[in-house]
C-alpha cells in the first residue's frame, strides 16, 4: 500500500517527532477513528510483547517479575499491560521499563486490578490486556508507588460509570463485557507492516501508540484497541449519543464521475484529520527521564491534555504511548 | 418498510420467508392490512405465473401463500394465459389449498365474495374443495355458516338453496330426473362422491340446532405439510470452526496451513456436490468478496468467516460460469484475509462490466472508508443505474449480533453461517439477477419444486 501521499502535513504533538512515518486512510467505527501508521525505520531488535515477554511469577500482591527469555532482543513493556488468568488475581503494570535479552525484573509498583479474586499469576497461559483508558493517566501516576490495591478506587469509578458493582475488580468490565470487546477488533483492522495508530474520539486526538516494528505493534493490538480504547468506545457507545458526521452526498452525473467524486471525499476526510491534529499541535511537553539502556532512552512526558511515556533512540522515536487525560477525555471539543 | 413499488424480486422473496401477516378482510370488503394487500398486487401484475410460482419457494412463510392464493383465484382470467399457463395455475391452486389449513382457505374464499370475485374458476375451485375435502363432515359441524356462505356466494343463493332443497326431497324418495339433473349440473359434478355431497349439503341446509348428521370420526391431528417448503437440513447445538458445511471446514484447514494435495482435492469435490444441487445459471454476476484483515476472525473463530465467505463464491463460480470477482483486501488463493475493507471502489468496478447482479460477500465491517458504500449505492438511481446491489452477511452463527456492522442497512441483506443456506441464497441471488421478465432459470427451478410437492400430497383436490 502506498501511504506516502496519505502523509498530513501537521503532525500530531512536536514531543512526538514522526517524520519518517507514513499514515494510512482512517478507519471509523462509532466514535472512535483510527489512523494507521507506518515506520519507514524497522527497530528489529525489540521483541513483540506477546511472544518475547513473559509473565515469570507474582511475588505477593502487587509484585509482578517479567521475564525477556530471548537471546539478544530488547524488551520494551507496553506502558499499563496487564496480565490475566482464571483463579488468579489480574494484576496491570503502572509504567514502561526496559529488559534485556535473558533477564527477570520485578516491578514492586504494580497493581492489582481484581478485587475479589485471590490467587497468583503464574508463569502459564500468559494473555495480556492494556489497562483501559479512563484509568492511564492515573495508573500512570502512581508508578513507583508500591500498594497492590493504589488504582481501586479508580476501577470503582470506572465500574460505576459502568453501571456496575463500584469495586476495585476491572473483572466486570474486562471479562464481564468481553465479547463486545474481543469483537471490537473486527471493528478495526490491522494493516500490513503497521506499527503505529492515532486513535481519535470523533474530531479529537485521544491516543498515539508506536511500537518499535510490525511483529511488536501486531502482538499488542488486540489488548490495546480492545481493552485499552474498546473500553472507553464501549462507554461512549452505551452512555452518550455517537453521531457521525454527515459526509459529502455524490451528485456526479455518471460512474466516472462519481470515482473521481469518491477520491475527493477520500481527501477531505483526510484533511478533515489532519485538521484535528492541528487542533492538538499545541501541546507542550514536559519530559522525565525515567531509564536508560544504552542508547536508549524512556521518558514520561506530561501535558495539559495528554501525558504518557515514550522511548528514543537518539533523537529517534522508537516507542510511545500517549494518551489524553481523563478530563480531556470527556470534554467536548469547543 | 418499502413501498411495493420499491420492492425487487430480492426483497419480495425475503419477505416471502420473512413476513407472516394476517389475512383478514373487512365486511366492506377492504383488506386489514392494506400494504401486504398492495404488495401482493403489485407482484402479481409483474409477472403472475412466476409469482404463482413462488408460492413454492424454500421457507416461505404460511402467511403469503394465502394472500398469494387470494391474488390468483381473484385475478387470474383464462383468456389472458395460454392454455398451458392456465394449466400450471390450476396446479398450483390445487398444491395450495391442499397444504393451508382449511380455515384459511375459507377466508379466501370469503374475501373472493366480498371482492365480488365470481367467476367459474372461482365456483368450480370453492364447490370441488369443499365437497371434496376429505374432513369435509367434521369441519361442516365446525363452520357451518361460513361454509354456507362460500357455497352460495360460488354457485349462487338461489342455486345452492334449490339443490339443498332437492336433496332433502330425494332423500324422502322423490325420483323427479330434472331435480336430479339440477342437482348434477350446478352442484354434484364438482363432487367425487355425490352420496357424501348430498349429505354435507343436507346437513348443512338443515333447520333443527342439533345437527342431524354427525361426523364419522374426530380429526385427532389434521395433516402438515410445512415440512414440503422447509430445507431438510441439520444445524449443530454447538456451532465450531468445522460444523459449518464441508467446505468452509475445508477451507478453515487450508487456511490454518494444510493445504494439502488431498485437503484440495476435497474441497474441490465439496463444491462440486453442493453446486450440482442448484441448476446452472446463464445471467451475468459481478461479486465483490471481502478478504480484508477483520474477516480473519480470532481465537476459536479464527479463518470462519473468510472461509463461508469464500465456500460461497466458489459454488456461485461453479452455477455461474460468466462470473467475475473483485477482491476487497486479502492475498493468494483462496485469499488469505489482510488490509483495508474498501468494499465501494471494487463495487464502482464492478458495475462498469454491467452485470445482472452485483453480490457483495462481506463480514460486514467497514472500517476503512465507512459510509461510502452506502452513499455509493444510493447514489445509482440518480444515474439511472439500475443493476441490483445485494449484501450478503457472512457469519459465524445465526445469532451474530449485525448491529455494528450492517454498512447497507437500507437494501436487502442476505444472511448465511451455514453451507445450508446456500440452496436457497443461490436460488434468491440468481431470481434477482434475472428479475421479474428473464425467468428461464427461476421458472424451471420453481416448477422442478412444484412436481416434486405434487408427488407429496394426496390428490383429492384437482382442478386438471
Amino acid at each position: 500500500m502506498d501511504v506516502t501521499h496519505l502523509v498530513p502535513e501537521t503532525l500530531p504533538l512536536p514531543e512526538l517527532d514522526l517524520t519518517g512515518y507514513g499514515f494510512g486512510q482512517p478507519q471509523s467505527s462509532g466514535a472512535m477513528t483510527m489512523l494507521p501508521l507506518f515506520s519507514s525505520d524497522s527497530h528489529d531488535q525489540f521483541v513483540p510483547p506477546l511472544s518475547g515477554l513473559k509473565l515469570s511469577k507474582v511475588e505477593g500482591y502487587g509484585n509482578v517479575e517479567l521475564y525477556n527469555p530471548s537471546d539478544s532482543g530488547i524488551a520494551i513493556v507496553p506502558l499499563h499491560i496487564g496480565y490475566i488468568q482464571d483463579q488468579a488475581q489480574n494484576h496491570a503494570l503502572c509504567r514502561t521499563a526496559f529488559i534485556s535479552a535473558g533477564q527477570k525484573l520485578m516491578f514492586r509498583d504494580a497493581c492489582c486490578v481484581q478485587e475479589s479474586q485471590g490467587g497468583y499469576l503464574e508463569g502459564r497461559e500468559q494473555w495480556f490486556f492494556i489497562l483501559p483508558l479512563p484509568l492511564r493517566e492515573n495508573a500512570l501516576a502512581l508508578r513507583g508507588t508500591e500498594g497492590y490495591s493504589k488504582l481501586w478506587s479508580d476501577i470503582s469509578i470506572l465500574n460505576n460509570q459502568f453501571g456496575y458493582q463500584d469495586r476495585g475488580h476491572l473483572e466486570q468490565i474486562i471479562g464481564g463485557q468481553r465479547s463486545y470487546l474481543t469483537q471490537y477488533q473486527n471493528r478495526f483492522e490491522l494493516l500490513p507492516r503497521q506499527t503505529g495508530a492515532l486513535f481519535f474520539d470523533r474530531e479529537k486526538l485521544i491516543g498515539v501508540e508506536i511500537a518499535p516494528n510490525p511483529d511488536y505493534f501486531k502482538e499488542l493490538w488486540m489488548g490495546l484497541l480492545c481493552f485499552c480504547y474498546g473500553v472507553e468506545a464501549m462507554y461512549q457507545e452505551r452512555h452518550l449519543s455517537v453521531e457521525n458526521s454527515a459526509q459529502t452526498k455524490f451528485s456526479a452525473a455518471s460512474l466516472d464521475q462519481l470515482k473521481v467524486q469518491l477520491q475527493e471525499r477520500r481527501k477531505e476526510k483526510l484533511k478533515d484529520i489532519a485538521e484535528m491534529l492541528i487542533y492538538t499541535s499545541d501541546e507542550n511537553f514536559q519530559m522525565e527521564e525515567e531509564e536508560r539502556f544504552l542508547s536508549l532512552r524512556l521518558y514520561t512526558i506530561t501535558g495539559e491534555r495528554f501525558v504518557g511515556q515514550i522511548v528514543k533512540d537518539g533523537e529517534r522515536l522508537v516507542y510511545a504511548s500517549v494518551f489524553a487525560k481523563g478530563r480531556y477525555l470527556r470534554k467536548p471539543v469547543t | 418498510m418499502l413501498l411495493p413499488h420499491e420492492f425487487t424480486l430480492g426483497d419480495f422473496i425475503s419477505s416471502l420467508t420473512i413476513e407472516n401477516r394476517p389475512f383478514k378482510i373487512g365486511r366492506d370488503g377492504k383488506f386489514q392490512d392494506e400494504g401486504q394487500s398492495v404488495l401482493h398486487h403489485a407482484m402479481y401484475s409483474q409477472n403472475p405465473v412466476i409469482y404463482a410460482l413462488m408460492s413454492f419457494t424454500e421457507n416461505i412463510r404460511e402467511g403469503n401463500q394465502v394472500w398469494m392464493l387470494f391474488q390468483i383465484l381473484n385475478r387470474v382470467r383464462a383468456n389472458r394465459f395460454s392454455e398451458e399457463e392456465q394449466h400450471l395455475f390450476k396446479r398450483v391452486i390445487s398444491i395450495l389449498l391442499v397444504v393451508l389449513p382449511f380455515e384459511k382457505v375459507l377466508a379466501v374464499f370469503i374475501a373472493l365474495r366480498r371482492s365480488r370475485a365470481n367467476r367459474k374458476r372461482v365456483r368450480k375451485t370453492v364447490l370441488s374443495y369443499i365437497f371434496n375435502h376429505p374432513e369435509i363432515r367434521f369441519l361442516a359441524l365446525q363452520q357451518r355458516k361460513t361454509i354456507v356462505d362460500c357455497i352460495e356466494h360460488a354457485a349462487g343463493k338461489n342455486v345452492a338453496r334449490a339443490c339443498a332443497k332437492y336433496v332433502k326431497e330425494l332423500d324422502s324418495g322423490s325420483n323427479d330426473k330434472t331435480k336430479s339433473n339440477y342437482l348434477n349440473r350446478h352442484l354434484l359434478c364438482f363432487a367425487e362422491n355425490h352420496e357424501q355431497a348430498k349429505r354435507v349439503l343436507g346437513f348443512l341446509y338443515q333447520k333443527e340446532t342439533r345437527p342431524a348428521v354427525m361426523p364419522e370420526r374426530e380429526i385427532s391431528s389434521r395433516p402438515d405439510y410445512r415440512h414440503l417448503f422447509e430445507p431438510k437440513i441439520e444445524t449443530p447445538k454447538t456451532v465450531t470452526a468445522t460444523n459449518r458445511g464441508d467446505i468452509a471446514a475445508t477451507l478453515v484447514h487450508i487456511y490454518r496451513g494444510g493445504a494439502t494435495s488431498t485437503l484440495m482435492e476435497a474441497l474441490a469435490d465439496f463444491v462440486a456436490d453442493e453446486a450440482s444441487t442448484t441448476l446452472p445459471f446463464e445471467g451475468k454476476l459481478a461479486v465483490i468478496l471481502d478478504a480484508s484483515t477483520s474477516t480473519q476472525g480470532y481465537g476459536e473463530r479464527e479463518f470462519c468467516i473468510i472461509s463461508q465467505s469464500v465456500a460461497l463464491l466458489q459454488v456461485l463460480e461453479v452455477c455461474c460460469q460468466n462470473l467475475q470477482v473483485y477482491i476487497a483486501g486479502g492475498d493468494g488463493t483462496p485469499p488469505r484475509p489482510m488490509g483495508p475493507s474498501d468494499l465501494a471502489t471494487p463495487l464502482l468496478e464492478a458495475l462498469e462490466s454491467k452485470p445482472d447482479l452485483v453480490v457483495i460477500i462481506s463480514d460486514g465491517y467497514e472500517n476503512s472508508f465507512a459510509g461510502d458504500l452506502k452513499d455509493v449505492v444510493a447514489y445509482l438511481p440518480q444515474a439511472d443505474i439500475r443493476i441490483p446491489v445485494v449484501f450478503c452477511h457472512s457469519k459465524f452463527t445465526g445469532k451474530d449480533d449485525l448491529s455494528l456492522r450492517n454498512p447497507l442497512p437500507q437494501k436487502l441483506q442476505i444472511e448465511f453461517w451455514h453451507q445450508n443456506d446456500f440452496n436457497s441464497i443461490l436460488f434468491q441471488l440468481f431470481a434477482m439477477a434475472g428479475g421479474w421478465y428473464r425467468t428461464d432459470w427461476l421458472q424451471s427451478v420453481l416448477t422442478d419444486r412444484l412436481n416434486n410437492i405434487e408427488k407429496e400430497i394426496p390428490t383429492w383436490m384437482s382442478l386438471t
